[in-house]
């Protein structure tokens, strides 16, 4: 029986490894590092207006749907503008937003029927490309092999977890009454300009049950 | 005095009847031109049973002013199979027959099939193309103001009738012919919005064979 157990839960492991599309961050030693210069760092090294394309797939139980996404984004001011077509190139949605708002300039009949789909989509850009290092306050808590860093953010935590060996930002998660909402881990960053974009990044949503994949094609200025 | 003036109001009505006349007449005369036109093109463009052709996809999206080009390669093969491949810049297949559409894409490398019956969104897309691309314009002049923007090569606009519901989203729609004019140039649709998608047709060839494995949506990845 116990066993079966083991089988199982590596059976599960690796079936969930192999979801993943992107190469996981080779965690190194962090013990030589100080926290508060690799945040410095990483935020010199972000990218402050930017435009990109991105493939995208969107999971809600087992269903999956594929786009193409092409997303502005000033995370200065914190604006961002975004456009998703199928690949057939048929529009599924246009919305521009800013740190407070969300204007929906288009949004396809099958997705608006489902709630506030503009709101949940730019909460989720937002979510993705702003506020991408840690306040001043944030609580600094040293592990052997990455750096988190957590603070409040509205009626729960967010954490911010930096590792590997250029110290990047590999995940971000926001927990309520401890219990873990979403997650957001980003992947294989690569250069352009002296700044880091990374090529894979994958939101889960556990309160809502969806999950976004989002894949860099291009970077556009 | 008075004579004078009842002559001059005379040839006043006159004129006036007579550029109406022969405005009706010419605006007559064009009409039957366009559709004799339409239906020699119809013929023209129909006199295949299969086609192979690449395509280059280019979406002008109002709000970015930016493109966003899409790559592939279209087969049809009458009376009702069509297969859309985009190659770049994601890998994404749709065959559409009048029982099914069945699509795969790179990225979820799923295939998934939809049946006709019950989409008559997707039933409405499928003649819409069969319309577009075997040349059956004529038809389309119920529905559609039709005028040549070009005589050599041919080129037409399409503006959707004020009854048709495609002109709550399409403002017109441009189609340019070949030099031979055998087949499409080019199909430009330009939204109310300020969305523009243009698709160009290259190295089209006329009843080549076509494999079994062209109408297979899923590909090696």
């Amino acid at each position: 029986m116990k066993l079966l157990a083991v089988i199982f839960i590596v059976l599960v492991c690796v079936v969930g490894c192999s979801g993943i599309p992107f190469q996981k961050t080779l965690y190194v030693s962090m013990e030589s590092v100080d926290p508060w210069t690799l945040v410095e760092q990483f935020r010199n090294n972000s990218p402050e207006k930017f435009a990109l394309i991105n493939t995208i797939v969107f999971g809600y139980n087992w269903n999956k749907l594929s786009a193409l996404g092409y997303i502005k984004v000033d995370a200065g001011e914190k604006t961002f503008t975004a456009v998703c077509i199928n690949p057939m190139g048929v529009k599924l949605f246009e919305l521009t937003g800013d740190k407070d708002k969300i204007d929906p300039h288009f949004v396809m009949e099958q997705f608006s029927r489902k709630g506030n789909f503009a709101g949940t989509v730019g909460e989720d850009i937002r979510r993705i490309y702003f506020d991408l290092t840690p306040s001043a306050g944030a609580v600094v808590n040293k592990k052997k092999i990455k750096i988190v860093f957590s603070e409040p953010a509205g009626s729960g935590i967010l954490e911010y977890i930096f590792a590997g060996s250029a110290g990047l930002l590999v995940e971000k998660n926001y927990y309520e009454d401890g219990i873990l909402n979403w997650r957001i881990s980003y992947y294989e960053y690569l250069q352009k300009d002296g700044k880091n974009y990374p090529s894979g990044i994958i939101l889960e949503n556990y309160r809502y049950g969806y999950s976004l994949t989002i894949k860099l094609k291009e970077i556009r200025g | 005095m008075k004579i004078n003036k009842i002559f001059f109001i005379s040839c006043l009505v006159t004129c006036f009847l007579f550029l109406f006349i022969a405005s009706a007449l010419t605006a007559g005369d064009e009409t039957a031109d366009i559709t004799e036109m339409l239906s020699r093109l119809g013929e023209n463009v129909s006199a295949f049973r299969s086609l192979k052709t690449n395509f280059v996809q280019e979406k002008d999206l109002a709000i970015f002013q930016n493109r966003i080009i899409m790559k592939g390669r279209i087969y049809l093969q009458k009376p009702n199979r069509m297969a859309w491949h985009v190659d770049e810049p994601v890998k994404y297949s749709v065959v559409i027959t009048d029982k099914s559409i069945r699509q795969w894409d790179e990225d979820t490398n799923r295939v998934q099939e939809i049946g006709l019956s019950g989409n008559p969104v997707f039933q409405n897309v499928l003649n819409q193309l069969t319309v577009w691309f075997s040349g059956d314009y004529v038809s389309l002049l119920k529905d559609y103001n039709v005028r040549i923007l070009k005589k050599s090569p041919l080129v037409f606009e399409f503006t959707p009738k004020g009854n048709n519901v495609a002109g709550k989203i399409i403002k017109n729609i441009t189609i340019g012919l070949r030099e031979d004019e055998r087949y499409l140039q080019q199909i430009k649709i330009l939204e109310i919005s300020g969305d523009s998608t243009t698709i160009i047709f290259k190295d089209t060839i006329f009843n080549a064979p076509i494999n079994d494995p062209d109408f297979e949506v899923k590909r090696r990845v």
